[in-house]
């Protein structure tokens, strides 16, 4: 066994950056084309896709839905006990509507919904992919057909963007449903009509266009993200841990900087 | 004929879509019911399904409003801005501010009611507040719950023909820029009467100064008598002590050691004298109760006297060569003289 190279990490470094840009184009045209193939599925094919989105669906939306309504309940408590507290000191209860539209139902439920789904079904979509690579269906990202793309990583797509959208109203209303109890529990004077008030008051058109828009493409981007690495290259079984971490960093991190995107869209409106 | 027979794979991937298409159902009429609520909401809040009545007012500025702005009356949001124009150059006002007010809210605004343009928040922002009408004549008039006609320049007119609506007269407080560049005006203007403040102040300074100089020379001189007034204050200081000391020369000068042995002696002499003068009275009380005494005798021998004497005249009376001096009186009546009848 050779000993440790005191440089490793800083070729590791070197190399990281070298083929960082290259990394991030394979992405995108892996991204491109994987879109292509979602949005472009030849009629005879439309059964076996739907019929795999719908797979898809189940596994990423409806099996998640328990995980999905506890980390609602746990949010809309956590807020609102949070909120309760501080705004009973300035006498501002009426503000309860607007910090839920604020933290949840902008921010905090849509990223939330992102992470379980990365963390779940994504990973969940790369140990698939990734198997198949050994068992010979699929072939590596270079080499991928397109006939491969609409098979395995359009319903994939389709499936998790559909999960990601319908989680994240679920998680949302789930939450906000739980911070009126909690605020009930709190003993906070407010009646349920007031309560739906302050939601209202606080909402704005844009914020439902928005959260579709965001939701369906935290879902689109974990997808995509999962499925490049299930498939970037031939992986042997010790490696898939670490394509799932790598996928679900990147996946995060790719939501992340979209939730900044979208941050202008408030700003501005 | 028979239905196709569906194999168990093909079941369960229909059960699968049908809790598929269940589940983005749910999550689209969630969705869609909150946007349909925040859309009756938003209605009923800015009073969309609600008639609504335009009026207008002319101000000097438009800072700090915006279209869309809410309008305030008792604390109630009771309508927005509208329109926000620029009058035409030389008009006497300079922006036209249309806004419409929602039912009921219009039937609290007469023809007396101001529109008043007050300061809202830290940053110079501004929002119109319309005052309730106490005088005046209603500015809208309904029929079949609907805006029939307007109180426009002391008339009713149709809606149709109103387009700018009521004009309500602004009361409007100056923006925060307005006030600051007023203040500089009038900062202008008191300047030189500042600066003439300010001579004056130098010249009663100056005189100050000269105050002040004689003050010290004064102080100089007190501080000096008070120097040579400090041997005359010790000097007063032990005369003050020698006077409170009866032993002391001047104690002895001003009360002699003797004083009391005199005042004895004085006493004695004084109450000898009181006694003799006592003796002397009492002597003087007897010889004065005898001559009452003496003068009492005198008095029966006067009234002796006097009888005797009475006798003496009453022999003369008889006599007979007296006795024509004196008539005998007629003997009295009582009955009234003759000239009273």
């Amino acid at each position: 066994m050779n000993p440790p190279d005191s440089t490793s990490w800083l070729d590791s470094v070197g190399q990281r950056t070298l083929r960082s840009p290259a990394g991030f184009w394979s992405r995108v045209r892996f991204g491109r084309a994987a879109l292509a193939a979602t949005f472009r599925v030849p009629p005879a094919e439309r059964a076996t896709v739907r019929a795999a989105a719908a797979g898809q669906v189940w596994q990423s939306g409806i099996r998640q839905l328990p995980m999905v309504g506890v980390v609602g309940l746990a949010l809309g408590i956590l807020v609102i006990g949070q909120a309760v507290s501080l705004l009973q000191q300035v006498s501002a209860q009426k503000y309860m509507g607007t910090v839920m539209v604020m933290v949840i139902l902008r921010e905090l439920g849509p990223l939330l919904t992102a992470f379980l789904v990365a963390a779940r079904p994504g990973t969940a979509v790369v140990v698939e992919l990734g198997s198949l690579q050994f068992t010979g269906p699929a072939a590596t990202v270079d080499r991928v057909r397109a006939f491969s793309l609409r098979q395995l990583v359009a319903p994939r797509v389709i499936g998790l963007a559909v999960a990601g959208f319908c989680l994240t109203i679920y998680l949302i209303a789930i939450a906000l449903v739980s911070g009126y109890v909690m605020a009930f529990l709190h003993g906070v004077p407010l009646r349920v009509s007031d309560y739906a008030g302050q939601l209202a008051d606080a909402l704005h058109w844009l914020d439902f266009v928005l959260i579709v828009l965001k939701a369906t493409l935290f879902g689109v981007v974990i997808a995509v993200v999962s499925c490049y690495h299930g498939l970037e290259r031939m992986l042997r079984i010790e490696e898939l841990p670490a394509a799932t971490t790598r996928a679900v960093v990147e996946g995060l991190g790719a939501c992340l900087l979209i939730d900044a995107v979208f941050l202008l869209g408030y700003l501005i409106r | 004929m028979n239905a196709p027979q569906l194999n168990s794979e093909e079941v369960k991937a229909q059960r699968a879509e049908r809790w598929v298409g269940l589940f983005v159902v749910g999550a689209i009429l969630l969705l869609v019911a909150g946007f349909g609520y925040h859309l009756y909401h938003t209605a009923q809040r800015k009073g969309w399904l609600l008639p609504q009545a335009p009026y207008f007012t002319l101000l000097q500025s438009a800072e700090g409003l915006n279209i869309g702005d809410p309008i305030n009356m008792m604390g109630f949001n009771i309508g927005e801005i509208t329109t926000i124009t620029a009058e035409p150059p030389g008009s006497d006002s300079r922006v036209f501010i249309g806004f419409a007010i929602r039912q009921p809210y219009y039937g609290y605004i007469w023809s007396d009611s101001k529109v008043r343009v007050a300061t809202s928040g830290l940053l110079g922002g501004r929002r119109l507040e319309v005052t309730p009408g106490v005088t005046g004549s209603a500015t809208v008039y309904e029929q079949h719950n609907q805006i029939a006609e307007l109180w426009v320049d002391n008339h009713r007119v149709a809606i149709a023909q109103a387009q700018k609506g009521v004009f309500l007269p602004p009361d409007e407080d100056a923006t925060l820029s307005a006030r600051a560049e007023k203040l500089l005006g009038q900062l202008e203007v008191a300047l030189p009467n500042i600066l003439a403040i300010t001579n004056r102040l130098n010249r009663v300074l100056d005189q100050t100064n000269v105050l002040l100089t004689n003050s010290t020379a004064l102080v100089i001189n007190l501080n000096q008598t008070a120097t040579q007034l400090a041997p005359v204050i010790s000097n007063a200081t032990v005369i003050t002590g020698n006077l409170r000391d009866p032993h002391g020369s001047l104690g002895d000068w001003v009360l002699p050691v003797d004083l009391h042995t005199n005042l004895n002696t004085s006493l004695v002499t004084l109450t000898e004298g009181l006694n003799t003068t006592l003796l002397n009275l009492a002597a003087i009380t007897g010889s004065l109760s005898s001559q009452v005494r003496s003068n009492d005798q005198m008095l029966t021998g006067i009234s002796k006297l006097v009888i005797d004497t009475d006798n003496l005249v009453q022999g003369l009376k008889k006599h007979w060569l007296l006795r024509g001096s004196f008539p005998t009186p007629k003997p009295g009546t009582n009955a009234p003289p003759k000239s009273a009848r």
